[in-house]
Order: C-alpha cells, then sequence, then structure tokens
C-alpha cells in the first residue's frame, strides 16, 4: 500500500485510456495493469458520435480514479481553464496538469507550468505536474505547493525509456519526501523496473500497453515489471564494481597451483 | 437572432438564449461542461448566463486521455 495525496493504492503503476484497439480492450488492459488510477481528457463533444460516450460508460464501470489530464494546452490560462472543467466534469480535484512549450517534442512550457500550478493550487486542485527532470523547475514546483511531480521519461510516446537517468537519480535524491512518478517515454517493462529501482514512487504509463501486439499481455508485464522493480528497491540493489569478484568460493579450488 | 460559434463551428441563436436553454437543445446531459470566452461557465450558472452576439462557446466531454 502507497499513499498517492489524500489516497492510498496498492498499484504503483498508473495507466492511460487513449490509444487502445478499441474500448473493449481498454477495460481488459486496464483491469490486466493492475492500476487504481487512469488518466482521461476532454475534449469538444462530438453530438454525432457516440464512440466518445461508449468509451465512458465503459470507463466507469471500471470504478477506479480518475486523473485527468489538460493535454494539448500551451498557455497557463487554457490549462487552468480546463482544469477546472475537467473538476466539474469528472467530479476530482486532481488533475495532471499539462502545459506544452514546444510541439515537436511535447516537451513542457516550464515557466507557464509553474505559473499554472500556483493558481490550481489556490483554487484547491492536486496538481500532478508533467514536467522536465530539471532539478530547479521541480523544486519549484514543490515550492509551489506541489506534493507530486511526474517528469519525464522521455518525450511522450517515444517509447525511449530514461534519456537521462542521472537526472531523475538526482530528482529522487534532492527530493526525498516528494512523491515521484515517472510518466511519459516509458516502452518497456524494463524501463518501468528501472524507474521503481531508482526509487520512484510510481510510474505512468499509455503507448507501451496500447499500441502493444497485445495490449492485455503487455499491461500484465507491466504490472509485474513495477511490482518488480519496486520490490528490488526495497530489497537493496548491491553496489556495481569495476572488477570481477568471483561467486563461488576459492577456497579448495581444484587442480589450483600457487606459481 | 444572434451569431456565435459552438467548438469553432459558427451558429444563429434566438436573442437572449441562456447555455441552459443552448445545452438543452443540443440535448446535452451531466456530461458536458462549457466555457464562454475561454472562461468556464459552471453549471449552477447555465440558467442565468444569456449568451451574446460574437460568443465563443467550448462545450467538452469525456475523452481518452494519456
Amino acid at each position: 500500500m502507497w499513499q498517492l495525496a489524500d489516497k492510498t493504492f496498492d498499484s504503483r503503476l498508473l495507466i492511460g485510456s487513449a490509444l487502445y484497439p478499441s474500448p473493449h480492450i481498454m477495460q481488459q488492459a486496464i483491469r490486466a495493469s493492475g492500476s487504481a488510477v487512469v488518466t482521461v481528457s476532454l475534449r469538444r463533444q462530438q453530438p454525432s458520435s457516440a464512440g466518445g460516450q461508449a468509451f465512458w460508460e465503459g470507463l466507469k464501470t471500471l470504478g477506479l480514479t480518475l486523473l485527468p489530464n489538460t493535454a494539448g494546452c500551451h498557455s497557463a490560462r487554457t490549462a487552468i481553464t480546463t482544469a477546472l472543467m475537467a473538476r466539474e466534469l469528472f467530479g476530482t480535484h486532481w488533475i495532471k496538469l499539462e502545459v506544452i512549450g514546444d510541439d515537436y517534442n511535447l516537451q513542457p512550457d516550464p515557466f507557464a507550468l509553474l505559473d499554472a500550478a500556483r493558481e490550481l493550487i489556490a483554487q484547491g486542485f492536486e496538481v500532478f505536474p508533467y514536467c522536465t527532470d530539471d532539478l530547479v523547475l521541480c523544486e519549484r514546483l514543490v515550492e509551489a505547493g506541489c506534493r507530486i511531480l511526474m517528469p519525464w521519461g522521455a518525450p511522450i510516446g517515444t517509447g525511449r525509456g530514461l534519456l537521462n537517468p542521472y537526472a531523475l537519480r538526482t530528482l529522487r535524491a534532492r527530493l526525498p519526501t516528494t512523491t515521484l512518478i515517472v510518466d511519459a517515454g516509458i516502452g518497456a517493462p524494463s524501463h518501468a523496473a528501472q524507474v521503481m529501482e531508482m526509487g520512484f514512487d510510481g510510474v505512468l504509463l499509455n503507448s507501451a500497453v496500447a499500441l502493444a501486439r497485445d495490449p492485455v499481455a503487455m499491461a500484465t508485464a507491466f504490472r509485474q515489471a513495477v511490482s518488480a522493480g519496486h520490490l528490488a528497491h526495497r530489497a537493496g540493489l548491491m553496489a556495481a564494481r569495476d572488477t570481477a569478484s568471483p561467486s563461488t568460493p576459492v577456497v579448495g579450488t581444484p587442480f589450483w597451483h600457487q606459481s | 437572432m444572434i451569431n456565435i460559434t459552438i467548438n469553432g463551428e459558427a451558429t444563429l441563436l434566438a436573442d437572449t438564449s441562456t447555455l441552459a436553454q443552448l445545452l438543452a437543445q443540443r440535448g446535452c446531459g451531466n456530461s458536458v461542461v462549457t466555457a464562454v470566452n475561454d472562461t468556464f461557465v459552471p453549471r449552477s450558472r447555465h440558467s442565468s448566463h444569456v449568451l451574446r452576439e460574437g460568443d465563443r462557446v467550448e462545450l467538452l466531454s469525456p475523452m481518452e486521455g494519456g
């Protein structure tokens, strides 16, 4: 069990609800992931299409905690407005705050992100900022009142894993009491295990499961990887060494002669 | 009649229409939230919010997200 904001969960894997081949597979995959928290978004209503409604009805049956996002926002103002709309629509004060600064790699705008975070915290939100791994930005977000940070592993949807493990380790070391969740860029279960072995509190991913050939099986693989990585962190990894050291006892080695 | 845009599309609407009336015309239930001219308008104000010439209305509903 672990504490995420004002709730307690078993699973440390948070999962997205987008890009699945069908709403049915989405539901199956989310169940298989064991995730208790699922991200959602809000978009312009399409009266002529029942697809969005089918998605929403299906997701509600899972009974999970919702984490709405502000995906697509490019300014603090639009992100704040979207967050206010999400709070009413989904009935939660949790918000995954995304403010994009560059469309090429969907990199967060650190300045607008901080401005929006300050305002939303003042309005009673629990802000989960999607941020870069910049230490100073993360420290400013914590000073602004963020109890949770979600630094990227790599740009959204790239599946490239942890591009800067050093920066992530630094965040973990310098912000020991902040809930840290790596969000974005995870492509393989081994990436998720690496995040957890580093002592992060959780992993948020979407594409790696939704775009797998078999999303349900991949969701299971990620569930196990996150669990294994967290257990390994608690168990304490051995220190890496530069030189070999035999694991088999050398005492009594046969055919050994002192030269 | 007044000219407004709804989710980016130009629309003609009767004078003195409220946001609540617009939502009812479109058959919107509780799974739609609103903003007018980039400002959030909560449900508690839908009935009193009168739409005006040139307003930009956003009607949003739940969608998949990552």
